[in-house]
């Protein structure tokens, strides 16, 4: 009973020294074991039938320290041929990155393949991308819509939609003088941002074959380098065009957050059509509209 | 549905003509408590001539059924009662009740006794479950199951069961019959029954009867204590974050009695420190929680011996919290609860059949408000979304022993529901958003069951016991309906107790949540024309062992379970955004599950200790089409591995010693694998890519798959050390209870963090720096109570 009594005093004791040092502790997890299937060579960038751009690198296992260098592939080449079999070109490129303007005889609705290699890195290759063909926009019109004291401008246009599956690109920016801004204040109304139209890429599920009227509305106005405050901005311009479905299903995958505390978000899985890496290689058809803003 | 009903009341009649001219000689009646007059649920008739015996039911009901009216030995027992050895002879049908003596024993008490193992059924005296310590040493019925196999939970602390590869949602929690949909007080930190106030726990995880219905996994039918009908009593309970307070009591001495309990949680002594910050400096935040319940229960029986009861249940949970800036002040209330109300009657039709007609009304509600503005007094603007449930049910059973070897059930279930899964209203001075209004749809559904199950003795060794269950769902001008078959076999061949059995269960409710937290965000949604009601099919199987002296009890079982129809949130859902108004966009649909296990159980009782081991090898996976590819990927809470060990002893005359030991395999979570530079995932930043001189900056994510890594392996120990004082007089006994939860102070991962740094030179960068870290939420908790009794 006695020893009972000492032992219970004890954990007593205990129980008040961890009652002041009571609290939530960090621990840094570290290592986990992961599905990490080893270093691989990356690829992003996009065709159209006048440029190509890629971006070579190489990924490293998640969680750690790492230098820019590491994520660098050496002596990375590329062969790019299409579907026909009738365009074969190879790149080599020092610093990973190659970059292509001009005519170097790409077609619209052609598709073509790229194949990477890189020392010391397995070799990877693409899925056939469409290089989509280039898209009217008509009755492009832009009007001031009254209320709030802020100026909202509303761009409306139209397009006449193929039959064949087709994937669409829009985005707004805004300039003063120079100087241009990419992240307008949006507002979505009308078909924007709903189950068929989104901001950025959009399938042509709901409209297929049909002439399809598209409105957006924004507040032009933002943060100018070279002008102090918020400024209203001298010009709209507007990206619209044909993608390929590659920028569509990539959106699909867009993660909320970087950091995330677990149980509140579930983030989505990464997109690539890169087989045997990673990476998004895609194709558009964008062109860039400028609207003076009515104020 | 008329037709169904005269159907089903014809039924009645006939069974209970038919049943009441056979030849039989029938043996009828209730267990009790001697000396509180409580009824006694499971409690054991044995006949050692003809091997067999049966249990008491929920109400503490028996009943037998013999050829001939010959002298008949029985064994009347109950684990912590004396046993009763009698001998009736029965010239007539009789109805005989006993009532059992506590063992003379009061410093071992029942709590060292655990009840006999039963296949796919978890029955562990209340006293036994409220001996196993816990979070801030309140005694948790519901956390006290997930020790036992096949059943876990999901995150450190929290309520929510996955039974056998299910959800929390596919748990029917049944409270004297009326559902409780939201189980969790504080976050899910704590269950809402009041351990005081409950007398019985059930949980059936397979093998259903055909009388159970409406969820996938299991069944958890909980009994509130009925109250003393001999003397008043009373107890009261001080403890760090919990008080309470029951009373019960005789109305009518051995024929009506009550019980009133109340229990309140302030878990706002813990958040003390912040209400201090918030008094001394205005940019702190203030928040504190609050929660309670109350049950109340009265009963009356009659001189027919038929019995009334009614009772009710009132629970609530508060969060505030207040936090000002320079310019506003904001305001945000969360609050959720549960109301259950029934009236239960369980009568007699002659000798041969019984009834129980049960009406129920339950409620969950839940309420967020958010409310902003400025200092100078005028309002920025507020928020307010409410989510509720609500049901009326009836139900009636009726069951006969037939045959000296066949006992026939038959019933009705009728429920009526209403469903507001989010009403959003919203007021800005900034801007107006009425497309909001489109959230506040009403669904008013109304389902029906019919059921019938046979209980046959075959021989002596064989029972077999099939049901069949058509449950019938309409919502607006959708209807849908399952046959559900049911089959349980069980073979006894001395020492050992083999069992097979099959069920089919449909569900035409879901919970959207992708977390065990119980939290006011789980939102429960019906079956619409658009969502399809879940349904699932499992197979179990099992060996039971019980040593000669019933020392030592193993027991052996195996599942697979089919999942269909299962939902989740799209990927990447903000649960939290406001413009996800329609519920049913935000979901993806048809997903399937599977899950397959292996759960062992040893269990070891003497008069001084009992303790038992409890092991689940598992896995349970999901796929979508639209989640991960369509490919299948491992469920959240899959845990491998999960072994329990729990230890009730005796020290010394008034001491109990207490430990719980959990080793549970790491949880799943969705991580990057790898990482590299290039803008890789947005549209918008593929489409803005341009090339950078001298390298790319932005670093862009790898996640290969969902639930691809696995957090570290969850393990903790806990004590308890128990003082129970007891007067010369043997009045007003006491209970001083100390308790360590997670006494060596393991880490495990409860809330996961990715970070990170990039790290310059010369305005250059030299290292990009990826942590992933967690943060334990408790490390070492210390408690005590002190209870007192009347």
């Amino acid at each position: 009973m006695t020893n009972c009594y000492n032992y219970l005093r004890n954990i007593l004791c205990i129980c008040i020294l961890f009652i002041t040092l009571f609290r939530c502790d960090s621990n840094v997890i570290g290592k986990l074991k992961s599905d990490y299937e080893g270093d691989k060579i990356t690829l992003t960038g996009f065709l159209t039938t006048d440029t190509i751009l890629l971006i070579i690198g190489k990924s490293t296992e998640a969680f750690g320290n790492v230098s820019p260098d590491e994520f660098k592939a050496k002596n990375p080449q590329v062969f790019i041929e299409s579907e026909d079999g009738h365009f074969r070109h190879t790149f080599f490129s020092s610093d990973g990155i190659h970059f292509s303007a001009g005519k170097i005889g790409l077609l619209a609705e052609k598709s073509y393949k790229l194949t990477v290699t890189a020392a010391d890195l397995p070799t990877v290759e693409t899925a056939f991308i469409e290089i989509p063909e280039n898209i009217t926009i008509e009755n492009l019109k832009t009007i001031a819509i009254p209320g709030s004291g802020r100026i909202t401008n509303e761009i409306s246009f139209s397009i006449q939609d193929k039959s064949n599956p087709n994937y669409y690109f829009f985005d707004v920016g805004i300039q003063k003088g120079t100087s241009q801004n990419t992240a307008p204040f949006w507002v979505p109304e009308d078909g924007i941002a709903d189950n068929c139209y989104s901001v950025f890429a959009f399938q042509d599920l709901c409209f297929n074959g049909k002439v399809i009227n598209l409105t957006y509305r924004l507040s032009p106005d933002g943060y100018f380098k070279g002008f102090n405050g918020l400024q209203v901005a001298d010009s709209i311009i507007i990206r619209f065009g044909g993608v390929s479905k590659e920028v569509y299903l990539s959106q699909l995958a867009v993660p909320i957050d970087d950091g995330f505390i677990e149980g509140i978000n579930e983030p989505p899985l990464t997109y690539s059509n890169v087989k045997n890496g990673y990476g998004v290689v895609f194709a558009h058809s964008l062109q860039d509209y400028v609207v003076t803003t009515v104020k | 549905m008329r037709i169904i009903l005269i159907f089903y009341f014809l039924l009645t009649l006939i069974m209970s003509d038919l049943f009441s001219q056979n030849s039989f000689y029938r043996l009828n009646g209730f267990v009790y408590d001697f000396a509180s007059g409580e009824a006694l649920v499971g409690a054991t008739i044995f006949l050692p001539q003809l091997s067999k015996g049966v249990i008491t039911d929920s109400y503490g009901r028996y009943s037998l059924v013999f050829s001939e009216g010959s002298p008949k030995q029985l064994q009347i027992s109950y684990v912590g009662y004396q046993q009763i050895d009698t001998v009736l002879t029965l010239p007539k049908d009789q109805n005989i009740d006993f009532r059992l003596h506590v063992k003379n024993l009061p410093e071992v008490e029942i709590k060292s006794r655990s009840g006999n193992l039963q296949h796919n059924t978890l029955q562990i005296p209340v006293e036994r479950l409220k001996a196993i310590p816990m979070l801030f040493g309140q005694p948790d019925l519901i956390k006290a199951l997930s020790f036992l196999p096949g059943v876990s939970t999901g995150i450190e602390g929290t309520t929510g069961l996955y039974v056998r590869g299910g959800t929390p949602d596919q748990n029917l929690i049944l409270l004297d019959g009326a559902t409780v949909y939201n189980a969790s007080h504080l976050f899910g930190f704590q269950s809402v029954f009041d351990p005081n106030a409950i007398k019985d726990i059930k949980l059936i995880k397979g093998g259903f009867p055909a009388r159970y219905g409406g969820r996938l996994s299991s069944i958890i039918d909980i009994t509130m204590k009925e109250g003393n009908n001999q003397l008043k009593h009373g107890e009261f309970t001080l403890g760090i974050i919990n008080s309470g307070l029951l009373l019960e009591g005789p109305i009518k001495k051995s024929s009506s009695s009550y019980m009133v309990s109340a229990r309140a949680a302030y878990l706002g002594l813990l958040l003390l420190p912040s209400a201090l910050g918030w008094k001394k400096k205005d940019d702190a935040p203030f928040n504190t929680m609050i929660s309670y319940d109350l049950n109340f229960k009265l009963n009356h029986l009659f001189k027919n011996k038929n019995k009334i009861f009614a009772s009710a249940y009132f629970g609530h949970d508060k969060y505030l919290t207040r936090f000002r800036s320079d310019s506003s002040y904001y305001r945000t209330d969360l609050g959720w609860g549960n109301e259950t109300a029934s009236l239960r009657y369980i009568h007699s039709i002659g000798n041969a059949v019984h009834a129980q007609s049960i009406a129920t009304y339950n409620a969950y509600k839940s309420i967020e408000y958010n409310d902003r503005s400025y200092i100078s007094g005028s309002q920025a603007g507020s928020f307010l979304r409410k989510s509720s449930i609500q049901d009326i049910s009836f139900k009636q059973l009726i069951s006969s022993q037939a045959k000296r070897n066949l006992k026939l059930s038959s019933g009705i279930e009728l429920l009526w529901q209403m469903f507001q899964p989010s009403s959003i209203s919203l007021e800005s001075s900034d801007f107006n958003l009425d497309s909001l209004s489109r959230q506040n749809e009403i669904f008013k559904p109304f389902s029906f069951a019919l059921f019938g199950e046979g209980e046959w003795d075959l021989f002596t060794w064989l029972n077999i016991n099939i049901g069949l269950r058509r449950s019938n769902y309409q919502v607006s001008t959708t209807t849908k309906g399952f046959w559900e078959p049911r089959l349980n076999i069980n073979i006894r061949n001395g020492q050992f107790s083999y069992n097979a059995a099959y069920a089919f269960t449909s569900q035409f409710v879901h919970l959207l949540s992708n977390n065990s937290l119980g939290l006011f965000s789980d939102l429960w949604v019906p079956s619409t024309s658009q969502v399809a009601p879940q349904y699932a099919q499992q197979y179990s199987g099992g060996i039971i062992y019980r040593s000669p002296s019933l020392t030592w009890e193993f027991s052996l079982e195996g599942y697979y379970k089919n999942l269909f129809n299962q939902i989740d949130y799209r990927q990447g859902i903000d649960f939290f955004d406001i413009n996800n108004y329609n519920w049913q966009n935000t979901i993806e649909q048809n997903g399937i599950g599977k899950a397959k296990g292996i759960e062992l159980m040893a269990k070891r009782e003497t008069d001084r200790s009992n303790i038992w081991f409890a092991y689940t090898l598992s896995d349970n996976k999901r796929k979508f089409t639209n989640i991960n590819r369509g490919e299948w990927y491992p469920f959240r809470y899959d845990k491998r591995h999960n072994f329990n060990i729990s230890l009730v002893r005796k020290l010394e005359n008034k001491w109990t010693f207490g430990l719980n030991f959990v080793y549970q395999t790491g949880t799943w979570i969705t991580l990057k694998s790898a990482w590299y530079q290039g803008e890789g995932s947005s549209a918008g930043g593929l489409i803005r890519i341009v090339p950078q001189p001298g390298g790319y900056s932005h670093l862009t994510d790898v996640i290969k798959g969902r639930n691809n890594q696995r957090l570290p392996d969850y393990h903790r120990l806990d004590l308890s050390f128990t003082r129970n004082f007891i007067s010369k007089k043997r009045q007003f006994p006491s209970q001083l209870s100390l308790s360590l939860y997670n006494a060596y102070a393991r880490k495990n991962p409860y809330v996961i963090y990715t970070g990170l740094g990039t790290i310059y030179k010369d305005m250059k960068i030299v290292e990009y720096r990826s942590s992933i870290s967690s943060k334990a939420l408790f490390v070492f908790i210390p408690a005590i109570s002190y209870t007192k009794k009347w």
